[in-house]
């Protein structure tokens, strides 16, 4: 099912408006990944298309149609919150169908449902147990199979991959996939946006900034990143880099971004000769989502800083 | 949509929750039998009775007074359901609201119409010989109790939904039952009770609930008003604070 958001308006009270005229089509059947820094409405954007913030003006569309029964609406989605949102005292077996039944399936579905599910994330194991008992992971599996028991259209995540194991997430993962469902995943798991996702749309301030698949916005973006960790006793505020070179500082590792990869290796050399008593060591990573993601940050942080100057200038 | 499924589920849930939790239920067993024997032994000359004795005046009194707790704290479970963010969940499932709420207090009223028996029982084994129900009286107990719990179970719970806080909770507890208790003629007589206290009583629902399981379940004469008034008092506050509690959460945003 396609989702279409068109001129939407929202703002929380008491803060800045989040969304004004922010326009978003989503396609059907695809694993769409909401990317962004913290505050950028990736959650506010989930809770829209449930229904959940009702404050919003401008239409919410599924397959070209509104939907303004709340009933049908839940129906049709299936939502995944951030936080695991479990009654601890219930058992997993119990809380399954405690939600398959609110979602109005009739008993034989329930059970039915409840074993399809039970399986695909291979929750047999604990089934049987209390969920106060489990541990964050395996709570945040139980979160997840709250979200499908209706067997939904529509699949809203949010961070569904927190605290999970490899191997755990890579199952969830593989079954996401395996649903051919619209799944909308708001995450900061980059590797995940970068190998399952079909769309990655990269939300700023509640405006978007881009929306591609992510090979495509590797290709657009390509940034490369290198790193450079030093010794005790650096002094970052007297290093100068080439101005085609984004860089952040953290602890004792500096960040170089940019899109030239001989510039980037040629001012790493440079740096060597200058700061050799201070480096441990050096690397430089593959064009990638993160580096891209990290470069187009770094670029947008550069940008506004740039603004802030000018507005200043300018009031002066 | 099929309303009776979720509808068990919804109680279900409750019931085991208090079978997880097994103190709360066998304390409300305890707490009546204190009463009934503190309050017997406190006040078992001070009456004068044309019929039956003060034992027999007090178990259907006491068993009201159980309905006022029970309900009381039928808001707790959403108190806890907000604590671990369950609530939310509500707001994403098909199910209608009222249909939610009404289950919820039916698990209630289901656990006092059990409380209910098993006190008849317990007074029987303290000496009130005259408990004597017929399908009349059974209907009366069952129609009673359940009015008088939606309405107070309403009033807890949209307390709950409303403040999200178990302090408040217990405050509303404290604050309220004990002053009901002694304004309404679940104790003492009202021809025993102070001229301002018997004004308060007469429109006290306890007073109304505890005369009516009067007439219901004990084959003596307490001269227990007019149980017509008093159903269609229990019936209007059931329905004002159902209606309350129903608005009040289809209103608000729980995400």
């Amino acid at each position: 099912m396609r989702v279409s958001l068109n001129n939407i308006k929202f703002k929380y009270p008491k803060e800045e408006v989040l969304f004004k005229d922010f326009n978003l089509s989503i396609q059907k059947n695809q694993i769409t990944c909401l990317l962004g820094p913290n505050g950028s409405g990736k959650s506010t954007l989930l809770k829209l298309i449930l229904g959940a913030v009702t404050e919003a003006k401008g239409n919410i569309l599924f397959d070209d149609k509104t939907l303004n029964n709340t009933s049908k609406k839940s129906r049709l989605i299936g939502y995944v919150p951030q936080s695991y949102s479990l009654d601890g005292e219930m058992f997993v077996d119990d809380i399954i169908t405690f939600m398959a039944s609110l979602h109005g399936l009739k008993k034989n579905n329930i059970t039915e449902r409840k074993n399809k599910i039970v399986q695909s994330l291979e929750l047999t194991t604990y089934i049987n147990q209390q969920i106060k008992k489990l541990s964050g992971g395996q709570k945040q599996l139980i979160n997840v199979a709250l979200g499908l028991t209706h067997n939904p259209e529509i699949l809203l995540l949010d961070e569904p991959f927190v605290g999970l194991d490899l191997t755990v997430k890579l199952n969830l993962i593989s079954f996401l996939k395996s649903l051919k469902k619209t799944i909308i995943c708001v995450t900061h798991d980059i590797d995940f946006a970068e190998r399952s996702a079909d769309e990655i749309v990269l939300l700023k301030k509640g405006q978007i900034l881009e929306q591609s698949k992510p090979f495509t916005l590797i290709k657009k973006h390509p940034y490369i990143t290198a790193e450079i960790d030093f010794k005790e006793g650096v002094e970052f505020n007297k290093m100068t880099f080439n101005e085609r070179i984004y860089v952040s500082f953290q602890n004792r590792r500096a960040t170089l971004f940019c899109k030239n990869t001989s510039l980037l290796s040629q001012e790493i050399e440079r740096f060597k000769k200058e700061h050799n008593e201070f480096i441990i060591s050096s690397r430089i990573s593959q064009n990638n989502l993160t580096s891209t993601l990290m470069g187009l940050h770094k670029v947008s942080l550069s940008n506004t800083k740039r603004e802030r100057k000018v507005k200043k200038k300018k009031k002066q | 949509m099929n309303l009776i499924l979720p509808g068990y589920y919804i109680c279900k849930r409750t019931w085991k929750k208090l079978y997880y939790r097994p103190i709360h239920f066998i304390f409300s067993f305890v707490q009546p039998v204190f009463w009934l024997t503190i309050f017997g032994f406190l006040f078992e000359d001070k009456f004068d009775f044309s019929e039956g004795n003060y034992m027999t005046y007090l178990l259907p009194g006491v068993c009201a007074m159980t309905v006022l707790q029970t309900s009381a704290q039928s808001g707790i479970l959403f108190i806890k359901d907000f604590q671990s963010n369950f609530f939310g969940r509500y707001n994403f499932t098909p199910i209608p609201k009222t249909t939610l709420l009404f289950f919820k207090i039916f698990a209630d009223y289901s656990r006092v119409v059990l409380q209910v028996f098993v006190l008849f029982g317990i007074g029987y084994l303290m000496g009130v010989k005259s408990i004597s129900i017929d399908s009349m009286g059974f209907l009366k107990l069952i129609l009673s109790t359940f009015m008088f719990t939606y309405f107070y179970a309403s009033l807890s719970s949209f307390i709950a939904i409303k403040t999200k806080v178990s302090e408040l909770m217990a405050t509303f507890i404290h604050l309220f039952n004990l002053p009901i208790i002694f304004t309404s003629t679940a104790l003492v007589p009202n021809k025993n009770l102070p001229v301002w206290i018997e004004q308060i009583a007469k429109y006290n629902p306890l007073s109304h609930l505890s005369n009516i399981l009067r007439e219901s379940i004990v084959n003596t004469d307490f001269d227990n008003g007019n149980t017509t008034f008093s159903f269609l008092l229990l019936g209007i506050l059931t329905l004002i604070s159902f209606f309350c509690l129903t608005h009040y959460f289809k209103t608000i945003n729980y995400d």
